[in-house]
């Protein structure tokens, strides 16, 4: 039989998993949880009268709170003058730092999982879209430039590289490559020789050869893009860590940050995924793909909003009435920072929001928290703990 | 609970340095759970809560090498400390025929009656809130006085007591997240 104390404890326990479903909590005796708890214990009854009596309540007014709050600031101010003519700390206080310091490990444990997601970094520190020619130079994408690599000529239009290729090139049995490296809080577009449109997102990193040449197109890619894949005879094939997407002609979304997980987004089009040792998946139009690289399995959703997985392309955080959850990682993608939070503690948030990308991450999460009732804690740099309050 | 809108690593920071301003906010931000944490523990005994909530603050302030990294371990280091504080305080006098054995609390009660506290503050917080008149009524109720004795106190009638309670509700259930409102909808039934 359960004592009266964890009985308590279970049944606030109840209420608060109701609450943060979003559940309508004004007839809470009636929810089977409680119900079946009740039915259960005779100290039920009990319970909700010493919830329900507050007769120990006592309103606290401000001018008494403001009253108690000098008094301490007085003897505080006095303790402040004394200690300036004693030098040394009694070592009974610091005994019962440690000894209170473990009281608190105990409590706070709570069995939380904290989400941890570790990102491929990009290695070197830039701030400008660089692009990497197949002779090792680096070029840095801010200025205009026009040159030539393998006889295929590129040109930056600002926002863009794009790739022309020449007739003549055709007998290059193995072209050169080049990649783009893509900074934070930053976006980059190259328009590759067959046509085919890559936009990058920020933190990712693109290899592809100058010219397509030979029985399949084939990139590699770190992080995420969206593809809008020109048709061709060859099949176009996307090599992520872990997966292979092969193309049949058309637009999808690849975001490769996480390093445990790649995910795909098809708009439309058709695009089959296979990893090391699996059998190509397809997708159809509005299906996601999660494939975890660690144990190559993977799922597929239906019916999903593409919107809310290609937001990152544009000049703002856009948003309407997503899970909280949704918003992070793309703020997490975009300034190249991370986030740690229990996933139920945030279950129950939406969130609709359009604020500029061109901001400091802080800017970002000071409005989050603002608008929301969370606090975003600076654990290291570049990590964040999100707490709900 | 409603942080005065500034920069909370600052006053983390402040707040381990010992910074007397920064004791102030925090003092200010805790107080209401504290008190009310520690009036549930004081029951019986001759230690008045405003009194232990200020032990608590100076014992915090003289342990310089105390540091906390964020302001939700504040506030679980105090509550832990209180009740440390109060189990030793009724233990010393156990001797004395007065006080009845009080069992240390465990984690379970422990939980509850910082869950009971946090809705109090929470409760003192949103009254603040409130209209006077339906605001007296409001507090007088929850202070476990009958309609009548209200009615009398305020030299209003029983209908009048009856029309601003429930509009004090109806404001503060509108106010109140979800979170808040299914606990004050059972607390005020």
């Amino acid at each position: 039989m359960m004592s009266k104390i964890s009985f308590a404890t279970r049944v606030i326990q109840e209420m608060i998993i109701l609450i943060k479903r979003g559940e309508n909590c004004d007839d809470i005796a009636n929810y089977p949880a409680i119900k079946e708890l009740a039915e259960s214990n005779e100290y039920f009854p009990d319970l909700m009268r010493s919830l329900t009596d507050i007769s120990d309540f006592r309103y606290i007014t401000p001018q008494e709170k403001a009253q108690a709050r000098s008094h301490l600031m007085t003897v505080l101010r006095r303790k402040k003058e004394i200690r300036r003519h004693r030098r040394n700390l009694s070592v009974a206080a610091s005994i019962t730092g440690v000894l209170m310091l473990t009281a608190i490990a105990l409590y706070i444990s709570e069995t939380s999982q904290e989400k941890m997601i570790s990102y491929n970094m990009p290695s070197e520190n830039y701030s400008a879209p660089v692009v990497i020619l197949s002779n090792g130079e680096r070029i840095d994408l801010s200025e205009s430039l026009t040159t030539d690599d393998g006889n295929c000529r590129i040109e930056n239009h600002g926002d863009r590289l794009v790739y022309e290729s020449s007739d003549k090139l055709s007998d290059l049995s193995l072209p050169p490559h080049n990649t783009i490296l893509i900074p934070p809080r930053c976006r980059y577009s190259v328009i590759l020789s067959d046509g085919t449109k890559v936009t990058l997102n920020a933190n990712s990193e693109i290899e592809y050869p100058v010219i397509f040449n030979g029985d399949e197109r084939r990139v590699k890619l770190k992080g995420e893009a969206y593809f809008e894949v020109a048709k061709a005879s060859h099949p176009f094939i996307v090599a992520t860590e872990g997966i292979e997407i092969e193309v049949f002609g058309t637009s999808f979304n690849v975001d490769s940050h996480n390093c445990n997980e790649v995910i795909a987004v098809l708009i439309s089009g058709c695009i089959g995924l296979r990893t090391a040792d699996t059998e190509q998946v397809f997708l159809s139009p509005n299906q996601m793909a999660i494939v975890n690289i660690r144990d190559n399995s993977y799922s597929v959703t239906d019916s999903v909003n593409v919107s809310h997985y290609t937001g990152w392309k544009s000049d703002f955080f856009n948003y309407d009435n997503v899970p909280l959850s949704l918003l992070l990682k793309d703020v997490e993608a975009w300034y190249g920072i991370e986030f740690r939070y229990s996933p139920k503690s945030i279950d129950a948030i939406y969130v609709s929001a359009h604020m500029d990308r061109n901001q400091d991450a802080d800017r970002i999460m000071s409005i989050l928290s603002t608008l929301l009732d969370i606090k975003f804690y600076r654990k290291e740099v570049g990590i964040y703990e999100v707490v709900v309050r | 609970m409603n942080l005065v809108h500034r920069d909370n690593e600052l006053l983390l920071e402040q707040f381990n340095q010992r910074d007397i301003a920064a004791f102030g906010e925090v003092y200010t931000y805790l107080y209401d759970q504290l008190y009310y944490f520690s009036a549930n523990l004081c029951c019986g005994s001759d230690l008045m809560p405003e009194d232990v909530v200020h032990d608590i603050f100076i014992k915090v302030w003289s342990s310089t090498d105390v540091k906390f990294s964020t302001l939700f371990g504040i506030k679980a280091y105090m509550l832990t400390s209180i009740r440390n504080l109060l189990y030793n305080h009724t233990l010393r006098k156990k001797h004395d025929r007065k006080y009845r054995q009080v069992a240390y609390m465990d984690d379970n009660l422990f939980v509850t009656q910082i869950v009971e506290s946090g809705i109090k503050a929470y409760l003192n917080q949103e009254l603040d809130l409130l209209p006077q008149e339906c605001a007296d009524v409001l507090k007088y109720h929850l202070e476990g006085w009958y309609t009548k004795e209200i009615a009398e106190k305020l030299n209003i009638s029983e209908r009048t007591v009856y029309n601003r309670k429930n509009e004090a509700l109806s404001i503060l259930k509108s106010r109140l997240d979800k979170k808040a409102l299914t606990i004050i909808v059972l607390l005020c039934s």
